[in-house]
């Protein structure tokens, strides 16, 4: 998850001093590569149970290693790529033929992983092979003799246990002490068949038949598929086979044991039966009771009332009232509407309390490696809405923050699943900061509790099963590595929410005061009560007081602003249960705020963006007055 | 003991070299009559299989990408709600589609 900037775009961010020699941290998903990067850099990018964490590129520099810049890498299993991640990964790689790259592979599964070393090495690449996570490795009984593979492969091999930072330094010190030239590329026996489409590529370039040096993912797009697939099958079986011929002489790999208490609640976790009710609880005291009671409740009760509007604001109103003598300059930064009195009260009081417990629940799902596992209960419901399993990642986070989800539908494989993960997460799923004031609204009032649920998830299925048939392309393939149950680190958890809060702070402050200064400048002008003025039959039409088309206006800026108004206007005793239906509803169907429609923009273009706002906004507003409509006939609220 | 061959066959081998001899002297190692094959959606939980090809070749990277390789042993842990196998240390997760095209041998 980014922590440096609101940007997306990765590449262009990457200005780098040319001075400094450059450390590649290379490697699959989920092995530890931005832990080891934040310890050697002492910085905090999030690091998780799930491919798809290291969307941007982190870079930094590590106190130990003076002179050198270090460099964070999507995941990638190979250097020719399936995902975009993947892509990302071997256009960085290839892009420093100087770097050092520090290889970091899950030490239990060497064996899978060594065959991505073997491909690196061909490309004659300085490296160090960092065995991570030995200790789980040493628990399963894994004994690696890392000298004599070291020997072997001839280059460094480092055992290192990130999360308590052991080998870390010994990493430095090869580091510093420098390498030598790289080793010559592994002598791997490649069949006939890979030798002659190698043969192919290079007979016009004169290099030496060497798979990784020669062979671009170009160039085999361009072959027929089944040449292509018994090619790259070729290439791998002949690595793999070096590889088991190097492993078994320098490490033992015992066989999985019987039934741990783990391997029991694993099961639990994957069992239908069992791990349905395990999901609604989750929902229940995460969501419900954590995030909407205690979040929205609790907290935003106490900031906002018995610290935001008992000292900040009146405090705030007296300095500026003195400060500034003329009214209408007053009011930008206080009063109704002011910077300070509205900005900055929704984002620091409203706002940032209920994000926070969300982000703080999410890091402990994921930290626990429960997403997967929900991917997997959930993988036939999402099918059914074009999507795969994969794709609860995005969806679940989308409760949190729309914007960071949109970004995060990269880890889906085909452009088709993008776009319907993207477009379900703008229409039918609320953002923590919605969810909060809808929760609040609605926590109370069993009744339009469950017709708010019933509703939203109808409209959920119904959007995504329409999509699944109207957006072209192939059904989607499910399949996902299961990581192992882990108990959740405090201090991991604590850092990634503290990272992701972070960004979303960097990226919505300025936005909070921006629209601040926008409703002045509306409300001082006028413009305003004209377009109030305007909307005002409608939002009649879904039968909601007039102060309602203040803050749908308002929600144009941000949704979560618009949800933040009617709250207010529910706190003051201005709706009836009816109105709190409505306004629920609306809101939780709302334009996606400023943020995501740029990032739906930068993701899938203006076209998708303007036509996805314009289609959420006419859905919105008919199911608001179609819903008024239906209540006031049939008096059911 | 490998049944003396047929003279015509003898034959052969003296005519032809090496080759056809090795085949009639070593039956194949996986035994004389070969073992039925089966999807990887057919195999019940608990039970071990082994890796032999791939039936669609569009699906072939993903199975790379998690080193599930012909000549792979991997065990079955599910079939529901989706197909979970342990290959070594790990744990993946299939739906039943792409299950289908894995060809195993039940071991």
């Amino acid at each position: 998850m980014p922590t440096e900037s609101p940007e997306y775009g990765g590449q262009s961010r990457l200005r780098s001093d040319a001075e400094l020699r450059k450390i590649l941290i290379v490697g699959p998903p989920n092995v530890g590569k931005s832990l080891i990067f934040n310890k050697l850099t002492g910085k905090s990018v999030s690091v998780s149970n799930y491919p798809g964490t290291t969307v941007e590129i982190s870079v930094g520099r590590c106190p130990l290693l003076p002179g050198y810049e270090i460099r964070d890498t999507p995941g990638a299993y190979s250097l020719l790529p399936i995902t975009d991640e993947e892509r990302v990964a071997r256009e960085i790689i290839l892009e420093q033929p100087d770097a050092l790259i520090l290889q970091v592979v899950d030490a239990k599964n060497l064996r899978r992983m060594l065959p991505f070393t073997l491909e690196l090495l061909e490309l004659g690449r300085r490296l160090i092979l960092v065995l991570n996570l030995m200790d789980e490795a040493r628990q399963l009984g894994v004994v690696i003799d890392h000298e004599e593979l070291g020997e072997r492969l001839g280059v460094p091999v480092v055992p290192t246990v990130a999360t308590t930072g052991e080998g870390l330094d010994l990493l430095c010190a090869i580091i510093r002490d420098g390498l030598g030239a790289p080793p010559p590329a592994p002598p791997i026996e490649y069949p006939r068949e890979v030798l002659d489409v190698v043969r192919r590529v290079a007979s016009d370039r004169g290099t030496p038949l060497i798979p990784a040096r020669v062979v671009t993912p170009e160039f085999l797009n361009g072959l027929p598929l089944l040449e292509r697939t018994d090619f790259e099958l070729g290439l791998r079986l002949a690595r793999q086979r070096y590889a088991d011929e190097i492993l078994a002489e320098v490490a033992s790999f015992p066989a999985v044991t019987g039934s741990t208490f783990g391997n029991f609640l694993n099961r639990l976790t994957m069992n239908v039966w069992t791990a349905t009710p395990l999901a609604l609880a989750v929902l229940y005291f995460g969501v419900y009771q954590f995030v909407g009671k205690f979040g929205a409740g609790t907290l935003v009760d106490f900031l906002e009332n018995d610290v935001y509007e008992t000292y900040v604001t009146p405090w705030l109103t007296q300095w500026v009232e003195r400060l500034i003598p003329w009214p209408v300059v007053q009011d930008l930064f206080v009063h109704e509407y002011g910077m300070f009195t509205l900005g900055l009260r929704y984002a620091v009081a409203l706002i940032l309390p209920i994000v926070g417990t969300f982000f703080l629940m999410f890091s402990l799902l994921e930290d626990s490696g429960y997403l997967p596992r929900l991917a997997l209960l959930l993988d036939r419901v999402f099918k059914k809405l074009g999507l795969n399993g994969r794709a609860v990642i995005p969806i679940v986070l989308g409760f949190g923050c729309g914007t960071m989800a949109t970004v995060v539908t990269r880890i889906l494989e085909t452009k088709r699943e993008r776009i319907i993960a993207t477009i379900l997460l703008g229409f039918a799923i609320p953002c923590s900061a919605q969810l909060g004031v809808v929760l609040a609204m609605v926590a109370q009032r069993p009744k339009i509790f469950v017709a708010w649920i019933v509703l939203m998830t109808v409209i959920f299925l119904a959007l995504g099963m329409i999509a699944a048939r109207k957006v072209p392309g192939r059904a989607p393939a499910f399949y996902l590595e299961i990581p192992p149950l882990r108990v959740p680190r405090l201090s991991n958890v604590l850092t990634k929410t503290y990272s992701r809060m972070y960004w979303y702070f960097v990226e919505i402050f300025p936005l909070f005061l921006a629209a601040s200064v926008v409703i002045w400048l509306g409300t001082v002008t006028g413009v305003f009560e004209w377009i109030i003025r305007m909307i005002e039959p409608v939002v009649r039409a879904m039968g909601l007081p007039r102060e309602a088309a203040h803050s749908l206006l308002f929600g144009f800026f941000r949704r979560d602003y618009g949800a933040a108004g009617l709250f207010d206007l529910l706190n003051h005793g201005r709706l009836n249960e009816r109105q709190i239906f409505i306004s629920a509803l609306v809101i939780s169907l709302f334009l996606p705020c400023i943020a995501m429609f740029s990032v739906m923009q930068k993701e899938r273009g203006w076209r998708f963006a303007l036509g996805t706002s314009a289609a959420i906004l006419v859905t919105a507003t008919t199911v608001g007055v179609v819903a008024n409509l239906i209540l006031q006939t049939t008096g059911w609220l | 003991m490998p049944r003396q061959p047929h003279p015509l066959a003898r034959l052969k081998q003296w005519l032809f070299g090496k080759r056809e001899s090795q085949q009639l002297a070593t039956p194949p190692a996986e035994g004389l009559c070969q073992r039925p094959s089966f999807t990887l959606a057919e195999i019940p939980p608990g039970r071990h299989a082994l890796v032999e090809r791939f039936l669609d070749p569009s699906h072939v990277r993903k199975f790379l990408s998690l080193g599930v390789l012909p000549g792979t042993t991997l065990t079955v842990l599910k079939q529901s709600p989706a197909v979970v196998v342990r290959v070594g240390y790990s744990e993946f997760a299939f739906d039943k589609a792409l299950a289908q095209t894995v060809l195993v041998r039940k071991i």
